[in-house]
């Protein structure tokens, strides 16, 4: 018995100990910031950061990391264990995490951008087309895409659930090589630059934009970081968000962007700046369509809360944004 | 045999104690550590609503399916290779370069030609089933002692009587450790591959389940389908795979 | 008068086999020449390596020779089959995942089958438990071989072979892996059994005393090259004893005669 106890009292011990020496790194830790990075049109600014070293121009002692991240999930978790410090997503899985009790916010809006449900099959010009057997490709349950074709559905049959059993979780490479196969997979709920180059093939075509959707504009990718971030190393955030800034001013404003980014993407110059100029691409900080989506998910159960200010969910909103909507004078001032 | 159980429960309700504690301490924050409060609820909830029960009826049907197909067809593959050589060469060189693959790194080749669903998830578990097995098999086939070839010839089996009375009984006890290897294999495999296919809200399997709740950022119902996993995979491999070898070889005295 | 041939019953004529060793090619049996008369109880006596387990496994058919032929009623026989069944000394003869009566069963039917004979289950049992019985071991019938002595497997094993009612049993010294009692006792059922049978037994063996012991006649023979020697009758009169003057002086005999 006693040597029972004696184990036990051990492996505690240890667990305490490995802990402990975590909690002290990052309590310390004003000289790193790791941040999510994900590959994506969507993104461009982030990856703009990362092209032109703003950060570590605006603070040389600063070590940045940046952590490559297969999906959202993967990202939400990393940061959950405190291994990453900022990232981007789109609204709704960042209400899910919150809502289950993950302490984080939003930084900033970063870009909205055309979404689409392109299809393969020639019956189907709306979603009243769709058969039982058609089978709707997207990157996840709790998605964005997942969201916005579930608000579709819901106005047009008033059934949210109805194409739940003919989803497939498929990331947009998968999804996109399914959709041009043309067989198992009728539709893919697309984000650039996959919606760009399917698009282009003959025998695809777009049946639902992600405006219609949502029935209006909304903000596709926001950047997240948690509360504990915020609040102890404010200097870092203050950095980086004016990294941000700047990024989204050079993106909106200098030509070159595309030049800077094209390699990245495997894109030529030209391409790049095409797609950087696709209509419905729009880099600014504004966080648009929150609300709907608080309403939609809170209605439909994804969410339980539904008490939400604006407020608890963003840290502070006018910090800085490129294009600058003053109340009082209702005059819009040159941007891009 | 009855000592060894009474052993583990000990060891389980000491780490459950351990994790409760932990989870109490506040060390980490119950969106990371879940104490086991919160997973016997998630646990309870799904049960409940019949969610569970369903995935893991889809999960095992899958899995039986699989294994009945790929063991079938893993015993013809052996018996040929036996019988040919030709036959054998071939199989041989399947086998080796096959068995090292791990199911999941075929999928975009399974999702490419097979497409999604349960098909495809068949596919997986049958590849992870069939080559330990026609391994096992084949070795089983090629170390019956000599003397029983002997008999064959002097009571005049055919091949059919040689391969039924003699052979496949002769290597049963290749056959469950191939089974026991397969069945291993295959489950992982099935979780894994359920965890990549399937639709939302409907059937997918515990692998499915799992990847549902962790979207939806549910660490105790993650929690709660590990623990279902690890529930089966224990029932099978301690005690169906057991009662298995009991009734045939331990009773024949023919364990490995 | 005229002179009445005999026609032969087994016959071996000119049979020489050789093997391929890492030393070379080795001449395991060199032109043998032997008949075999029906229903005798012939022993193969030689030091090992003499060839005499090659020999029997080519009148087996299990082995087949390079030269010469192998002659039943005068018909060259070339294959295995039921009219001349083997008994091992291995213990793992028996079917370890059947019961020492399903061991003996699959003989039942096997002869049944081969002689087109259909039996019903229960004609089967019984077939086999006289068999069993034969061998005195009636009660083992549900038993595992695993779970027998040595003794008792090779006891079933010759059950097994009479049931499966060949007119010629081949025994490879079947009684060489157990203790010298159980082999006494094993000799002693053996010699019973066949005076009780119709049934031709050829005995491959190196133990002098086994040969004495059960053979009507002794085929001796030396190693390299593997040749017969001589030809020795055994008339000593069942029941034999070991002990007895006739036994031993027919030991000497064949002792001295295989040192040579």
């Amino acid at each position: 018995m006693k040597k029972y106890i004696l184990i036990i009292v051990m492996l505690f011990l240890i667990i305490f100990l490995a802990s402990a020496c975590d909690i002290q790194d990052y309590a310390a830790d004003q000289t790193k910031l790791t941040i999510a990075e994900q590959y994506g049109l969507a993104y461009a600014p982030v990856q703009l950061i990362k092209e032109l070293s703003l950060l570590e121009k605006a603070d040389p002692s600063l070590e940045v990391e940046w952590k490559q991240l297969s999906n959202t999930t993967a990202i939400r978790e990393a940061m959950l264990a405190g291994e990453v410090d900022i990232a981007f997503m789109a609204i709704p899985p960042f209400l899910i995490a919150r809502d289950k009790g993950m302490k984080w916010k939003i930084i900033s809006g970063l870009s909205e951008s055309p979404l689409g449900l392109m299809t393969n099959r020639e019956y189907i010009n709306s979603l009243a087309d769709f058969k039982a057997e058609d089978r709707i490709a997207l990157p996840q349950p709790g998605s964005i895409q997942h969201i916005l074709l579930s608000m579709a559905v819901e106005r047009d049959f008033a059934e949210v659930n109805k194409f739940d059993d003919q989803l497939l979780t498929m990331n947009h490479p998968d999804a996109m090589n399914a959709l041009l196969a043309g067989r198992e997979v009728s539709a893919h709920f697309a984000s650039p630059p996959y919606l760009f180059l399917e698009s282009k093939e003959k025998g695809i075509k777009k049946i639902l934009s992600g405006k219609e959707a949502f029935g209006g504009e909304f903000t596709f990718i926001v950047g997240v970081s948690t509360e504990e971030f915020y609040q102890q190393q404010s200097k870092n955030y203050k950095v980086f968000l004016e990294a941000l800034t700047e990024a989204l001013n050079f993106i909106n404003q200098q030509p070159q962007a595309a030049d800077i980014l094209a390699d990245n993407y495997n894109l030529t110059a030209a391409e790049m700046k095409e797609y950087l100029n696709w209509p419905g691409m729009e880099f600014t900080s504004k966080i648009k369509g929150l609300e709907e989506f608080l309403a939609f998910m809170t209605a439909e159960g994804y969410l339980k809360e539904n008490n939400y200010q604006r407020s608890e969910l963003i840290f502070t909103e006018e910090l800085v944004t490129e294009k600058k909507e003053t109340v009082l004078e209702g005059a819009e001032q040159d941007g891009k | 045999m009855e000592n060894k159980y009474r052993q583990r429960l000990v060891w389980v309700t000491v780490l459950a104690l351990f994790w409760q504690l932990t989870a109490w301490s506040g060390l980490f924050s119950d969106l990371i550590f879940p104490g086991l409060d919160q997973i016997f609820l998630a646990l309870l909830k799904s049960l409940k609503d019949g969610t569970l029960v369903k995935q893991i009826a889809f999960s095992l049907s899958i899995i039986i399916q699989g294994l009945i197909i790929a063991a079938a067809a893993a015993l013809i593959l052996a018996l040929t290779a036996y019988f040919s050589k030709y036959a054998d060469g071939l199989i041989d060189t399947l086998t080796a370069l096959a068995h090292p693959l791990p199911g999941i790194a075929l999928m975009p080749l399974i999702l490419i030609w097979f497409g999604s669903g349960k098909t495809a998830i068949l596919i997986v578990i049958i590849h992870s089933v069939l080559w330990p097995l026609i391994l096992n098999l084949s070795t089983g086939f090629n170390s019956i002692p000599d003397i029983y070839t002997l008999i064959a010839k002097n009571y005049r089996l055919n091949k059919l009587e040689f391969m039924f009375k003699i052979l496949i009984p002769a290597s049963f006890p290749y056959f469950i450790s191939g089974l026991k290897i397969a069945w291993a294999r295959s489950w992982r495999a099935l979780i894994s591959a359920e965890m990549l296919f399937g639709a939302i809200n409907s059937l997918g399997g515990l692998g499915w389940y799992i990847f549902q709740k962790r979207v939806f950022f549910d660490l105790p119902g993650v929690f709660a389908g590990i623990i279902v996993i690890i529930f089966i995979g224990v029932t099978v491999e301690d005690f169906i795979f057991k009662k298995l070898e009991t009734n045939t070889v331990r009773k024949w005295g023919m364990l490995k | 008068m005229g002179h009445v041939k005999m026609s032969s019953y087994l016959e071996l004529k000119n049979i020489a086999k050789s093997f391929n060793t890492e030393k070379g090619k080795k001449i395991a049996l060199k032109d043998i020449n032997l008949q075999i008369k029906k229903n005798e109880f012939l022993t193969i006596l030689g030091p090992s390596g003499c060839g005499k387990s090659t020999l029997l496994k080519i009148i087996a058919g299990f082995i087949k020779a390079e030269k010469g032929k192998l002659l039943k009623n005068e018909k060259v026989i070339e294959d295995s089959g039921l009219d001349r069944i083997m008994l091992f000394q291995e213990f793992e003869q028996l079917f370890s995942w059947q019961t020492v009566i399903d061991n003996i069963s699959f003989a039942v039917k096997a002869s049944a089958k081969n002689k087109n004979i259909k039996l019903t289950k229960r004609q089967i049992k019984e077939k086999s438990l006289k068999y069993l019985n034969e061998v005195k071991l009636k009660s083992y019938q549900d038993y595992y071989p695993h779970q027998l002595s040595g003794g008792m497997k090779q006891r079933v094993a010759l059950a097994r072979t009479l049931a499966a009612e060949g007119e010629i049993m081949l025994m490879d010294e079947p009684f060489g892996s157990v203790d010298s009692q159980t082999r006494q006792e094993l000799q002693q059922l053996l010699a019973q059994l066949w005076q009780e049978e119709d049934k031709t037994i050829i005995f491959v063996t190196h133990d002098i005393r086994e040969a004495v012991f059960l053979s009507e006649r002794i085929v001796l023979m030396k190693n390299e090259p593997g040749e017969i020697i001589e030809l020795v009758d055994n008339k000593l009169p069942h029941p034999r004893k070991r002990s007895s003057r006739e036994f031993n002086q027919l030991f000497e005999q064949l002792q001295t005669r295989l040192q040579n």
